[in-house]
């Protein structure tokens, strides 16, 4: 499901948001600090901060739809994948190190496009980080432009 | 705890994406950047309909959507739960949106992808903060927002007590930058095609650009004369500079150009349509190097600002064309060495030893006065006469006869030319040269 494309494009410093049912049945969303794709690309963790969007994660449960959306700023190339939570859990030490580079990567991207530090700072916060695992069954293009909303042809199929 | 739509306007100002989330009927979820929230008031938002398709089917099955706006000037995020109202394709939060789209699209160098389709309105029933880092005390601070309507007042009362057009200008442009403190600010008119703005006053740049030109469209100064909507941009440092100078077309209109005043770098900028009777007279603009420098009560001001003046100047036009004043007489002209003028009937562009002067209207009202001057010797002409003089072909009610001096002063002015036109009394014009014209005129292109 999760290409080399994709895979390569999460390893640049792009911005990730998700959203999901919230427990009061409405829609959420949060920011994501870095993603990591399983090796057979079937499943991706996808880290977060409790601290901040605890409204988007109080109705995950395994099982639940989530939708995952990451941004190149520099082009605007953009795609969403969809699919089930396997998972949810504190992030453990490699996942924080994840984070941490991800972080990092972003700040500096961000600093060359004239963002200021105070600013990022809202965005890139860390308090109690917590792993989704995304199983996607579905993926799209969303770059701006006449193909935004197109599904991209499923690997296996 | 609910926080209120007023006091996050800085999120409003599309300057970082927004983000909406939505459910479809099942339930599944779909996240998008959204590039505009526009706050309308209190209650409700709307929002850019441009190509997120998968967003507005969701939003018609559910009816509602979440959304999170961040502040363009401290980063702080908040998250709004909101229920849908209507879709707008016009009236005045359409229009607004549109303009601004439109600027902020035009920056960042997407232009045509963003037309927007619709405005959506959406009532607000929840708004948090989403917790984040301690705030910093900021570094430039814009000035307080305080009385807006009381400056504004008193700046356009300075306009309302002048009888004269180059008073009321300078009124207008001195209010913005004594009264408003806004450093560098522009004053540009319509010419009488429509087409494109031409400076009349500006403060705060190196060059006075008396005559610099401003195509319909382009830029915040553009966009708000075509629009008739003010432009506010808050943030410019991630976009490309608004290119509002002209774009040559050619290398003959290369040579045809007065470079528009500007600011290297500017990081904020405010462009106000001058309304009167319906109809855009003409923009007043201001910039800035810092983030932020103009709020939406600035915006207002200005707006009212420009009001006043267009309609000052509409009123000075009709005065002017009432009084009766007779041509002083003409003392004889003073010697010198030789003038030589050349004028392009096709664009009205008058070169002066060569160097380009004006073009258009001012163009063409020079070349006359120094025709009837090399035919008759009179340098003393009233305003009326000219008003009169069918060659001049001036588009009747419509015309801006004032303005069109004033620039044309300005202009001969600011070039140091060896002609210069002065104004013995109400009304009247005179020529003074610092030497005998020549005339040619160049064979059509």
């Amino acid at each position: 499901m999760i290409d080399a494309e994709l895979t390569a494009l999460l390893q640049e410093p792009v911005m990730m948001v998700f959203a999901a049912r919230s427990a009061a049945g409405l829609p959420a969303l949060g920011r994501a600090l870095g993603a990591r794709a399983a090796p057979d690309g079937e499943t991706l963790d996808i880290f977060t901060p409790a601290a901040q969007w605890g409204e988007a994660l109080s109705g995950l449960a395994p099982g639940a739809p989530l939708a995952f959306t990451f941004v190149q700023p520099n082009d605007y190339r953009t795609f969403q994948l969809k699919g089930e939570l396997v998972s949810i859990a504190p992030a453990d030490a490699r996942d924080i190190a994840a984070a941490d580079r991800y972080v990092a990567r972003v700040s500096q991207a961000l600093t060359t496009l004239g963002v200021q530090p105070q600013q990022m700072a809202h965005w890139l916060g860390r308090g109690d980080l917590m792993t989704l695992r995304l199983a996607p069954t579905m993926a799209f293009r969303q770059t701006p432009g006449p193909h935004a909303g197109e599904r991209l042809p499923d690997r296996d199929a | 705890m609910k926080v209120s739509l007023a006091s996050i306007r800085d999120c409003f100002e599309g300057v970082i994406p927004s983000i909406i989330a939505t459910l479809d009927a099942a339930g599944q979820p779909n996240v998008s950047y959204l590039s505009q929230v526009y706050l309308v008031d209190d209650e409700h938002v709307a929002l850019s309909n441009q190509f997120f398709s998968k967003t507005a089917a969701n939003v018609a099955a559910t009816g509602r959507a979440h959304v999170l706006v961040v502040s363009g000037r401290t980063g702080e995020q908040f998250a709004l739960d909101v229920e849908h109202r209507a879709s707008l394709t016009e009236g005045a939060v359409f229009a607004k949106m549109s303009a601004q789209l439109t600027a902020i699209s035009s920056q960042h160098g997407v232009g045509e992808a963003m037309v927007l389709r619709s405005a959506e309105l959406y009532r607000v029933s929840e708004c948090q903060a989403i917790p984040g880092p301690p705030m910093l005390a900021d570094g430039a601070a814009p000035p307080a927002a305080q009385d807006r309507l009381a400056l504004a007042a008193k700046v356009a009362a300075a306009i309302a007590a002048q009888s004269d057009a180059e008073a009321m200008i300078d009124a207008a442009i001195d209010g913005l930058t004594s009264a408003f403190g806004f450093a560098n600010a522009m004053l540009l008119m319509l010419d009488d095609d429509g087409g494109r703005l031409a400076t009349l006053a500006s403060r705060g740049y190196a060059q006075g650009g008396a005559g610099a030109e401003v195509t319909l469209g382009e830029g915040a100064i553009g966009i708000a004369a075509a629009s008739g909507q003010a432009v506010r941009l808050s943030d410019m440092s991630r976009g490309q500079r608004m290119v509002a100078a002209v774009r040559a077309t050619s290398t003959l209109d290369a040579e045809r150009l007065i470079a528009l005043p500007g600011l290297n770098q500017p990081q904020s900028q405010l462009a106000a349509p001058m309304v009167s009777r319906g109809k855009v007279q003409g923009v007043l603009f201001a910039e800035s190097a810092e983030r932020f420098w103009f709020g939406p009560e600035d915006e207002e001001a200005m707006m009212l600002i420009g009001g006043q003046l267009a309609a000052s100047l509409r009123l000075a036009e009709l005065e002017a064309r009432e009084s009766e004043t007779a041509a002083a007489k003409s003392a004889p002209a003073v010697g010198g060495g030789e003038i030589r003028i050349r004028y392009f009937a096709h664009d009205d562009s008058l070169f002066l030893d060569d160097a380009y002067l004006i073009k258009g209207v001012p163009g063409r009202l020079l070349f006359h006065l120094l025709t009837v001057f090399a035919q008759t010797g009179r340098r003393d002409f009233t305003n009326r006469e000219i008003r009169l003089e069918a060659s001049l072909r001036l588009p009747g009610l419509k015309d801006n006869l004032e303005t069109r001096l004033i620039l044309l002063r300005r202009r001969l002015e600011e070039k140091a030319a060896p002609i210069r036109l002065a104004r013995p009394g109400r009304g009247q014009i005179r020529l003074e040269l610092d030497g005998v014209p020549r005339l040619e005129t160049a064979p059509s292109a």
